[in-house]
């Protein structure tokens, strides 16, 4: 039957665009929390940096920032080797972390200012403070946030296939010119992506309730556990780049 | 730890901490308006006070928490900074925090750690003692605050004042030469209070230099060696408790004390 063939197509595509999250994901956290600290500097110009890097990757259309670097940087990279893959990595990962630093800065000023007080008293430096105290407490807060972050760039992966990225998307693109069948491959396309999601959508609920309940808060239960409905529940999760897009 | 009693200490005499005439001016309001102040070592002075005098600014700008406007302040006969003029001097202010300890009266336990690593922690990353050396010794002081159960504890599973004890072993893990406490029994249930001004007693005994901000006037007569009547950013009186409590000269320190009597 033709559905499984199509799916074994779009599975080869699909362990591509796992590829695309996984790396994207690492950048993305490692570069955030870079951004946030550095939001959070004492130093000015330090401050000010992250702060353009982050208006001015908030502000790019994510499709033209893609077209941008591989039309731009594409023909130079290349040369070295640098394929495709490795530019849209370098599209999300940009795109992403400036949305995921303004959760970590978040988090990272919502721990009281007497934390402060009560580290530098004993000695210890502005990096001792932001690492060993300032951290530790702010990113258990944002894993829920940052799960959201992840679905976004499962989603926004889908763009890498205009720069002929072979995901899961051009998977189907290439199928739909072999079988003139756009509506019925691209509902599949749909089906496989709300696979990926929805378990997501309830890591992303899950971490929430087990985050609150560790630091001691009652989580917010209304809508949380099996007998919601996925839609309901990933309805109910604040995504922080809601209005923005 | 094991603090030297001060009797053997008569040889090195001279202040731990001295400030000379400290101002601090938060937008233009003058909260410290001039202070002389200075604490011997294994001296145990008290700052009484009504709520807004500059009590916890003092504090804080004795471990330059915050920045003085104007003033000196020295730490052993060393000059720490000299403001307006030459700010801090360079003496490296990470090392002569770690010397001044600091109770809070919110405590400011790390939560995310447990008591013990509460504990440990300016020891392993200040003083940079090895781990398991640290962490016994970090035992030992949680022992010594009566908290030997709860070393893997975490903040929130803690009772007010058996956080404020483990504050204070945090602070005593520096050993510091002097211990700053800025109202650490004013956050307190009143069943928590008598657990914590015990066990600073029991630290003042020991002959730990301590200047405490409290509104406890009885503790304040019972342990203090001098008293402090901060009022309205100047000292307006300072003495040996007996006699602030017998024969106040300042009109105010009358009013100020009969407040707290009450209380």
């Amino acid at each position: 039957m033709d559905i499984l063939l199509w799916l074994s197509v779009l599975m080869r595509g699909l362990v591509v665009t796992a590829q695309l999250t996984v790396v994207t994901t690492i950048l993305t956290t490692i570069l955030a929390t870079a951004l946030a600290v550095a939001q959070i500097s004492p130093i000015r110009s330090v401050r000010l940096l992250a702060r353009w890097d982050v208006d001015l990757f908030r502000s790019i259309p994510l499709l033209a920032l893609f077209f941008f670097l591989f039309f731009g940087l594409g023909p130079i990279v290349g040369r070295f080797g640098i394929d495709s893959f490795w530019i849209a990595v370098l599209a999300l990962t940009l795109s992403e972390s400036a949305y995921l630093a303004e959760v970590f800065r978040g988090a990272l000023q919502s721990v009281p200012v007497t934390q402060w007080d009560a580290a530098m008293s004993l000695g210890l430096g502005w990096p001792s403070v932001v690492r060993l105290v300032l951290l530790p407490q702010a990113l258990p807060p944002s894993i829920p946030a940052t799960v959201n972050i992840v679905i976004g760039i499962i989603k926004d992966s889908s763009l890498a296939s205009l720069i002929a990225v072979s995901e899961v998307t051009l998977s189907a693109t290439v199928l739909v010119a072999g079988t003139f069948r756009p509506m019925e491959v691209y509902l599949v396309l749909a089906i496989v992506y709300l696979a990926v999601i929805v378990p997501l959508s309830y890591l992303a609920r899950y971490s929430e309730v087990v985050v609150a309940r560790r630091l001691g808060q009652r989580p917010n239960l209304a809508g949380a556990g099996v007998e919601t409905s996925a839609l309901a529940a990933s309805a109910i999760i604040v995504d922080p780049r809601a209005g923005e897009r | 730890m094991a603090p030297v009693p001060p009797e053997s200490n008569a040889d090195d005499a001279g202040a731990v901490l001295e400030f000379r005439g400290l101002q601090k001016i938060y937008a233009g309001h003058r909260v410290l308006r001039g202070i002389d102040f200075a604490v011997q070592r294994g001296e145990r002075v008290c700052v009484l006070g009504p709520s807004g005098s500059g009590k916890t600014t003092l504090l804080r700008c004795t471990n330059l928490l915050t920045e003085p406007t104007a003033g000196s302040l020295f730490f052993k006969g060393t000059s720490v900074g000299q403001w307006p003029a030459r700010g801090r001097s360079h003496v490296n202010l990470r090392e002569y925090r770690s010397h001044i300890g600091m109770v809070f009266q919110h405590f400011e336990l790390f939560p995310h750690l447990t008591a013990l690593e509460n504990v440990v922690l300016g020891p392993i990353h200040v003083r940079k003692l090895a781990s398991e050396h640290a962490k016994e010794r970090g035992y030992q002081l949680l022992k010594r605050v009566g908290l030997a159960e709860k070393v893997h504890a975490y903040p929130a599973t803690l009772s007010g004042g058996q956080q404020q004890r483990v504050a204070i072993a945090r602070a005593l893990a520096m050993d510091p030469a002097v211990i700053l406490f800025d109202e650490p029994t004013s956050a307190l249930d009143p069943e928590m209070v008598a657990e914590v001004l015990d066990l600073m007693t029991t630290l003042a005994l020991d002959g730990m230099t301590m200047v405490i901000v409290t509104h406890e006037t009885g503790f304040a007569r019972r342990v203090a060696d001098r008293l402090l009547i901060v009022d309205d950013g100047l000292i307006i009186e300072q003495g040996p408790p007996a006699l602030i409590f017998e024969s106040p000269t300042h009109q105010r320190t009358k009013e100020i004390l009969a407040v707290r009597m009450r209380d």
